[in-house]
């Protein structure tokens, strides 16, 4: 009987032990997929974490991606950058929709106008003639309409009310990806994970340390002979050849200069290592406007190593540790 | 002695049990999985996963020969694929899986960068198709290289 009695003693002690490491606050690996923000694939690969750490992400990721998406009505009563652009009335806004939309008027600030959260417009038109079949420039008349619409638009914050004024239409897939990460990035390093990878398609990296606690390998799809090591970075890049067209000799991209209308594409790629995924995620896509004697301005300033692809060479500051010639 | 061990027999037998079970749920969690080298292909229209003969990746690595799949819009908008029919109109793009590489071998689409960009074969490579809204990536279990 007294034995019988200990029996039933350790097996529960071992189903109490079994169910205490089964539980979230055990760290292991943590990987999720997700699809955000459009065509983006979300990538998150979270070593020696919570199963709550990655589920706080994926909150998190799927939050901005309905605050910042400008083509679909929310659902729920969210509001949104959709709901902003159905009126010119002022709409109050969550803190995350705030600070976003604060982050990008800063932005807008800080690159004297090459990032525009209200091209909308424009990148709509544009974005028309890359995906259409067959491909076309979009008319002349359209661009001058929509860029007069951008040009005379504009967009206040106070406290939690934001109005847009004009016809301009907020668009903030330019900073949405970078954003986000930048505040996942936070939130790892405030609950102590080091070794992580938030990959936000391609055009937006978070990076930790490796699983086993180095450097990552990044290379470019658009020049895959080269590479770079890096860790506990971040890395915003901006492509053609994703969204991108040639016509009559000229290529074409996604990235409209706010100040023109032109999407025409001088670079096939910028890649820009710095410290914060927002701002890398907004200046890689202004350094295709503005190419290296606009990104020099703000190498210091932001700690930036970058590299440009031209189509025929390769560029790159002398502290990104670009490698040519080998995989 | 010998009166002990027949004493406690059960004892040490349920201690040896609860040893190799606690063991057991600690290498589950702490030993790595996935070396490497497991590498599966996911597809995505407009951001959501295709699923390719019923299974939302396909491993590549443990095939061992040619699977093709066509890629076809249903009629409420949405988006299927089904092993590939030579000439099929309702056929929008057509991906070629080999064993450990993928590409897409056709599209309906404006400037074909998703065919010219060819075979991929590790991760985290992937192949776009913007007018498509397609994604094809390749996913391996503990990567160490990033490709922007």
């Amino acid at each position: 009987m007294k034995a019988l009695r200990k029996k039933k003693l350790i097996f529960a002690g071992a189903a109490i032990l079994a169910a205490s490491l089964s539980s979230c606050g055990i760290k292991s690996d943590q990987t999720g997929k997700y699809t955000y923000f459009g065509t983006a694939l979300f990538d998150v690969y979270l070593y020696n974490a919570t199963s709550a750490n990655l589920d706080y992400l994926s909150s998190y990721f799927s939050k901005m991606n309905d605050l910042t998406d400008a083509y679909t009505e929310p659902k729920g009563g969210v509001t949104s950058i959709y709901t902003i652009n159905q009126t010119n009335d002022p709409v109050t806004v969550d803190d995350d929709l705030r600070d976003i939309l604060k982050f990008a008027l800063e932005m807008e600030s800080v690159t004297e106008g090459y990032f525009n959260p209200l091209i909308g417009r424009l990148t709509t038109l544009w974005k028309a003639g890359i995906e259409a079949k067959p491909q076309y420039v979009p008319e002349q008349s359209g661009i001058d309409e929509a860029l007069a619409e951008v040009k005379s638009s504009s967009l206040s914050i106070v406290g939690n009310v934001v109005t847009r004024t004009g016809n301009g239409l907020l668009d903030l897939g330019a900073l949405a990806k970078g954003y986000s990460l930048r505040e996942a990035r936070r939130y790892l390093e405030s609950e102590g994970v080091t070794n992580y990878l938030i990959n936000a398609g391609t055009s937006s990296l978070a990076l930790g340390k490796t699983k086993s606690g180095g450097d990552w390998k990044v290379s470019f799809s658009d020049y895959p002979t080269a590479y770079f090591k890096t860790s506990s970075t971040s890395i915003g890049t901006s492509s053609v050849s994703e969204q991108g067209m040639v016509i009559d000799g000229v290529t074409y991209s996604h990235i409209v200069n706010p100040f023109t209308g032109s999407a025409k594409a001088d670079y096939v790629m910028v890649s820009i290592k710095g410290d914060d995924p927002g701002v890398d995620d907004v200046l890689s896509t202004v350094f295709m406007l503005g190419g290296p004697t606009l990104a020099a301005k703000f190498k210091d300033k932001y700690s930036l190593e970058y590299a440009f692809y031209d189509g025929t060479d390769l560029t790159f500051t002398s502290g990104m540790g670009v490698v040519v010639g080998g995989l | 002695m010998k009166s002990f061990f027949k004493k406690h027999l059960w004892d040490a037998v349920l201690s040896l049990i609860l040893v190799i079970f606690s063991v057991g749920v600690l290498v589950y969690y702490f030993v790595p999985k996935n070396a490497g080298q497991d590498t599966s292909a996911y597809v995505y229209i407009n951001a959501k996963v295709v699923k390719l003969g019923g299974k939302d990746s396909l491993d590549i690595t443990t095939l061992t020969s040619s699977v093709k799949y066509d890629l076809r819009y249903a009629d409420d908008g949405g988006c299927y694929s089904s092993p590939h029919e030579e000439g099929n109109e309702k056929t929008f793009v057509v991906i070629d899986a080999e064993p450990k590489k993928i590409r897409v071998e056709y599209s309906d689409c404006g400037n074909q960068n998703c065919v010219h960009t060819g075979f991929i074969d590790r991760a985290p490579q992937c192949i776009i198709c913007a007018p498509h809204k397609l994604l094809v990536s390749l996913v391996s279990g503990n990567p160490d290289e990033v490709i922007v």
